[in-house]
């Protein structure tokens, strides 16, 4: 089980995302971050997608013990943050194992802080949003902010964040083209990312991959993180200036908020895949 | 649209991709998409194999339903458009030569009678996609895209003619230049021909070809005055 539980609740302490749009035709507010850039801060220290749902805390912090390994983010308002008793200051990312406690005080500077969790949080949505609405008890935690004694629970993603090189793989339109060898190679290779890369395209090279054909008898779409096999068997992924149409196979693709990270791995370096099915 | 004939494949809520059995359904679909800036949808990009759609978290499954209550926009005549051009001594009049069996004179008044048609934008900004070139010249496309071709070329790769209006990568074969420049950056759309469009080849002697390239003409100024 993984899963934190609060021990201390602080003053005001919420699930918050980036809100409810479009619905005040039906009285229902916006809600969401009262700090927009600070939660975003920790959303981005994570390499997570900016509608992610994030702890904001107000004027005392509450106190928090873990009860598995994960990572989360800190921002916003200095709440003089200790890790098991140590000041950890904010705009950091934090490595926490299973039993640590944080815990904080009153608000030095500002008024509202944020925790980002590297695991997705198992939160109700609610109208395409996982934002607490206090005065209509829904969504975030149980509708309310944190008590003594709540535990919320993530899924995992700490898995494929370890290795801040490895990818997660989505089957695109042509995957089942790939000869069945190629689909286990395409995961089971490491590959290092060609010199002649760009801001069009990041050219792989490993061992070549096969497929039943590699052409497509039309152009194609083609949106960034698409992985295309021409036919020297070496994939290429889409990236920002990429072609918006192309003739080549696409064997599968990776998610836009993981672009951000593939991006930053030096030229010539390795990195690998994991297949998500 | 007619639901019968549409087939719509949702990749883990990230992109959609919509096919259609009938010709020349999903240009007309396209257009009724773009003008209906539907608001769980980021990108769009149309072909007439696919469309794409990727999609933002404003997406649910009953969009899909929301979608094809859509209608076809209306057909818009074609216009009918001349392409000056000037046919080159590229490399890749090699393969081409080599893969068709065909000599080059052949080849340019194949082409030159041959009636295009604008079947697609894609690619790069203005690269311009037309259907039409007869089966005997469908050649593959290069195993390894070239690292550069210039703006302006005219070029064969499968099934398709087609401008790279931009300098760029590409795994076509260039056999000829384009005396206007396709590319309006400013304008939107940013080219001048529309899908369905008509377009036949003229080639011009070198002297004339520099002249036209002299006076910056776009596609449709040429048209105008030729």
């Amino acid at each position: 089980m993984l899963f934190l539980e609060i021990v201390k609740p602080g003053l005001l302490s919420s699930f918050q995302d980036l809100g409810r749009k479009g619905l005040s035709y039906y009285a229902i507010p916006n809600s969401g971050v009262m700090d927009r850039n600070a939660a975003q801060i920790a959303l981005l220290l994570l390499d997570k997608g900016h509608e992610e749902p994030v702890l904001e805390c107000t004027s005392l912090a509450p106190t928090i013990r873990f009860h598995a390994a994960t990572r989360i983010a800190i921002t916003g308002a200095d709440f003089s943050w200790k890790l098991n008793g140590t000041y950890v200051g904010v705009n950091n990312v934090l490595e926490i194992k299973s039993g640590d406690l944080l815990e904080g005080g009153f608000a030095k500077d500002k008024l509202r802080g944020y925790i980002g969790f590297q695991g997705e949080l198992i939160l109700s949505s609610v109208y395409g949003s996982k934002s607490t609405l206090l005065s209509a008890a829904f969504g975030g935690f149980a509708g309310r902010s944190l008590r003594k004694g709540d535990k919320i629970f993530w899924q995992d993603q700490t898995k494929l964040e370890k290795d801040v090189k490895h990818f997660f793989l989505y089957p695109g339109p042509e995957f089942n083209l790939l000869e069945q060898e190629s689909r286990s190679r395409l995961c089971s290779q490491k590959y290092t990312i060609s010199t002649d890369s760009n801001r069009m395209g990041l050219r792989l090279s490993g061992v070549p991959l096969k497929a039943v054909s590699y052409q497509l008898s039309y152009s194609a779409p083609l949106l960034p993180g698409f992985i295309q096999l021409p036919p020297s068997g070496q994939p290429i992924i889409v990236l920002q200036d990429g072609q918006t149409t192309g003739g080549y196979i696409r064997i599968a693709y990776i998610r836009e908020v993981q672009l951000s990270k593939l991006n930053q791995i030096p030229l010539g370096q390795q990195l690998s895949f994991g297949l998500f099915s | 649209m007619n639901q019968s004939d549409i087939l719509i494949e949702n990749y883990n809520n990230d992109f959609l991709i919509i096919k259609s059995k009938s010709d020349g359904q999903l240009q007309l679909l396209g257009a009724t998409l773009h003008a209906a800036q539907l608001p769980f949808i980021e990108e769009l990009i149309v072909t007439p194999a696919e469309i794409c759609l990727k999609l933002n978290s404003l997406f649910s499954p009953e969009c899909i339903e929301r979608l094809k209550q859509l209608q076809a926009s209306a057909f818009v005549a074609p216009d009918s458009l001349k392409l000056p051009i000037c046919f080159s001594e590229h490399d890749d009049w090699s393969y081409i030569l080599a893969k068709t069996g065909l000599r080059k004179q052949e080849i340019r008044e194949r082409l030159l009678s041959t009636q295009f048609k604008v079947a697609m934008f894609g690619f790069l900004p203005g690269f311009t996609y037309m259907t039409g070139l007869e089966p005997l010249l469908h050649v593959p496309r290069k195993p390894f895209p070239s690292k550069y071709v210039p703006a302006n070329s005219l070029a064969i790769g499968g099934q398709y003619l087609g401008v790279y209006a931009v300098d760029s990568p590409g795994g076509w074969h260039v056999i000829a230049r384009v005396a206007v420049s396709l590319l309006q950056t400013h304008e939107l759309p940013p080219v001048e021909f529309r899908v369905g469009d008509e377009v036949g080849l003229q080639e011009l002697e070198e002297q004339e070809f520099e002249n036209i390239k002299q006076r910056g003409l776009t596609l449709k100024q040429y048209n105008a005055v030729s």
